[in-house]
């Protein structure tokens, strides 16, 4: 039989792939790891092991593990410079293809490589390696070395390794899904890298943990820099966690917004910020707490005595208005109250008429009764009309 | 005409939609074959073939490993580019088809930078079988080759695998079927068995099982293969006891070219998923009686 041309010029790709696939991966399979186990020289066997890879074979584990370990076992000083090259670069592949294959059975052996070599990028692939089979065991080592990294208690000669082996320890922290990891990752991503790092970290966080309220909770309460506080904070927002872990840290990053006194205008700038933060979760999630509804009162405070930022002023009172609880209501009403008492004798300390609009649309957002008559009282404390129009809305939602 | 070597033609193009993953995928677009022709006229078929264009590699919880991108010669099946991404979307490797004459064609390996790893030439006959596979470094030093020769009827009957000097370093011989079982011996460099496969397939060829034994004939693995209306839907691998070690799942097109492939461990529990994308062209095939 022969075999014309086709239409279209010919099957030979077709046939060429067909049949160095098709007749039995595992036959190769099988031939590549015999010829490797018997392969004399380094570089024979990195020829080999470079062909049996290609198989993409589960059943080469075993081989994979083996070969791994003996190389580990073979000593690099008596090698020439070109066995080196060969030893290192075999030890590469394989590590890759062992995490390729997403080997659970390598997680030792991997582990064994990042340990003992002293090869930052064959520590990288194995760490990769590690994330990619799954290792949690060894998760906790993993988030120990980045900390370490993080902080500068671990060095290495240069920021291309550097970068590497912090790039694979993100993502294998990742892939772990470990809590553990979490803490390490989200400093990698705040702290001062390469912005390709801190993508990548930032990306990893939001993949790691199905809600990560608690791990942020810890990091607002453990971390004395306002703006990690903060990032911890606007991470939890727009992170994949249920409403009610992000309230949490909401409710957290508020008490830390007030615990601390500024020392400077910039740490009284991010305190505010903070706080301001926290306010606008608090009024997008709603709440029934009232320790929030205490700090939201302190925040009042601090807006309006020692930072004097109206903004915060705001915020804070739309806050308020998003409690469900009969104490935010009270809160309010008792700062309409005295807002009313001040504007009708005359010495208000009102100069924008953003507070006292605000403070009556909180009250009228609360419906609670609690706010009827401070509501009623505005009618008598004379406020303008456009405010006066205000507390009538606020008393229609109200009845 | 020979109806395995018809049969042989339409698995090798529907395994090419398989690539590099090297699972076969034994869907045949397949027009119906002919009972033995008595006249000695050529036989033209149309055969549909899938050109794989993405594949998608999977953790098991859903999130990607890799992806991989094919690209191929416009109006032909001629294979192109493949280019592996992580999950980043950076390049992670390429590789480079060349076809600089009908017989012969370059395949390059690049790194992430594009730089040259390793090629390959791949050499065929006048029929398309491939007849040796050689490997070179990226400064032309030869590294392993592999050679193949064929009956006349276009099946294999030995493998032989030499180092850059052309030393034998292993050989595997392919007897011919019989009873719809074939078998495959491995010698290693010194001329003995390593190892014997097994294959079993029923009448229209599709290969139901595949067994790995021991020089001394002990089962050290088998895989079965299950199909439905003639496409494989499950793949199963068995350890020397028979115990499942792990399961694929196929999950195909109309066409039968497999669009998700799952891969279970022993206790069911997804390992990876690949997730797969096709387009079709359709081939003119013209088969001759010698």
């Amino acid at each position: 039989m022969s075999f014309s041309k086709s239409r279209t010029g010919g099957l030979v790709i077709v046939f060429l792939l067909g049949l160095s696939q098709g007749l039995g991966a595992s036959e190769m399979s099988v031939l590549w790891s015999n010829i490797y186990t018997e392969a004399e020289g380094l570089g024979q066997k990195f020829t080999v092991m470079e062909r049996l890879i290609q198989e993409n074979d589960r059943d080469l584990i075993p081989t994979l593990i083996q070969a791994q370990a003996d190389l580990l076992l073979s000593s690099r000083d008596t090698m020439t410079n070109q066995e080196r090259f060969f030893h290192r670069n075999l030890q590469a592949m394989i590590v890759r293809e062992l995490g390729d294959l997403k080997a659970a059975e390598a997680g030792e052996i991997l582990y064994r490589t990042l340990s003992e070599s002293n090869d930052t990028f064959l520590k990288a692939h194995a760490v990769a390696a590690l994330g990619k089979v799954g290792a949690v065991e060894y998760a906790e080592p993993l988030a120990v070395m980045l900390r370490n990294l993080n902080l500068g208690i671990l060095t290495l000669p240069t920021r291309e390794e550097t970068e590497t082996l912090v790039l694979s320890l993100v993502t294998s922290l990742e892939r772990l899904k470990a809590p553990r990891g979490f803490e390490p990752v989200f400093f990698t991503a705040v702290g001062r890298n390469t912005p390709k790092v801190q993508a990548a970290a930032e990306r990893s966080l939001y993949n790691m943990m199905e809600d990560p309220a608690p791990q942020l909770a810890q990091i607002l309460r453990s971390s004395d820099d306002f703006q990690v506080k903060l990032r911890a904070l606007d991470f939890s927002s727009s992170s994949r966690g249920s409403d009610s872990g992000k309230r949490d840290v909401a409710r957290i990053a508020l008490s830390e917004g007030l615990r601390y006194s500024p020392e400077n205008i910039r740490e009284m700038t991010q305190l505010g910020q903070l706080r301001t933060s926290a306010a606008r979760v608090l009024s997008r999630l709603r709440y029934n707490d009232d320790t929030i509804v205490a700090d939201l009162v302190k925040m009042l405070n601090v807006a309006r005595t020692e930072t004097r930022d109206l903004n915060e002023v705001i915020v804070c009172l739309q806050a308020l208005g998003a409690g469900e609880s009969d104490e935010a209501a009270r809160a309010l009403a008792g700062h309409l109250t005295r807002l009313n008492g001040l504007q009708k004798s005359g010495i208000t300390d009102i100069t924008d008429q953003r507070e006292i609009i605000q403070v009556i649309r909180s009250l009228g957002e609360t419906g609670s009764p609690l706010g009827r008559a401070a509501l009623v009282n505005v009618e008598f404390s004379n406020w303008n009309s456009a405010v006066n129009r205000e507390a009538r809305a606020a008393l229609a939602k109200i009845q | 005409m020979n109806h395995r070597y018809l049969l042989l033609l339409f698995v090798a193009t529907v395994i090419m939609g398989c690539a590099t993953t090297g699972d076969p995928q034994w869907e045949m677009a397949v027009p119906e074959v002919a009972e033995e022709p008595v006249q000695q006229e050529p036989v033209t078929i149309e055969v549909e073939v899938p050109r794989m264009t993405r594949e998608t590699r999977y953790f098991r919880d859903g999130t990607v490993d890799t992806y991989k991108v094919l690209t191929y010669q416009e109006g032909t099946n001629r294979l192109l580019k493949e280019v592996e991404f992580d999950s980043f979307d950076e390049v992670k490797k390429t590789i480079q088809y060349h076809y600089p004459r009908e017989d012969l064609v370059r395949r390059e390996t690049l790194d992430n930078t594009g730089t040259l790893l390793s090629y390959d030439l791949l050499r065929l006959n006048r029929e398309g079988l491939l007849l040796s596979e050689e490997s070179f470094t990226s400064d032309d030093a030869a590294r392993v080759s592999t050679h193949y020769r064929y009956n006349s009827r276009g099946e294999r009957l030995e493998l032989e695998v030499k180092d850059g000097a052309g030393t034998l370093l292993s050989r595997i011989a392919y007897s011919a079927p019989e009873n719809g079982v074939s078998e495959s011996v491995l010698y290693g460099a010194d001329g003995q068995v390593r190892n014997r496969f097994l294959r079993e397939t029923d009448s229209q060829g599709l290969l139901l099982r595949e067994a790995t034994l021991s020089r001394d004939g002990r089962l050290e693995r088998e895989v079965v293969f299950v199909y439905e209306d003639g496409r494989l839907v499950r793949e199963e691998h068995l350890n020397n006891a028979g115990g499942l070690s792990r399961r694929y799942l196929y999950e195909n097109d109309e066409k039968g070219s497999p669009l998700r492939i799952i891969m279970e461990n022993s206790r069911g529990a997804v390992l990876e998923t690949y997730e797969r994308s096709y387009y079709y062209t359709v081939e003119t095939i013209v088969l001759e009686d010698d």
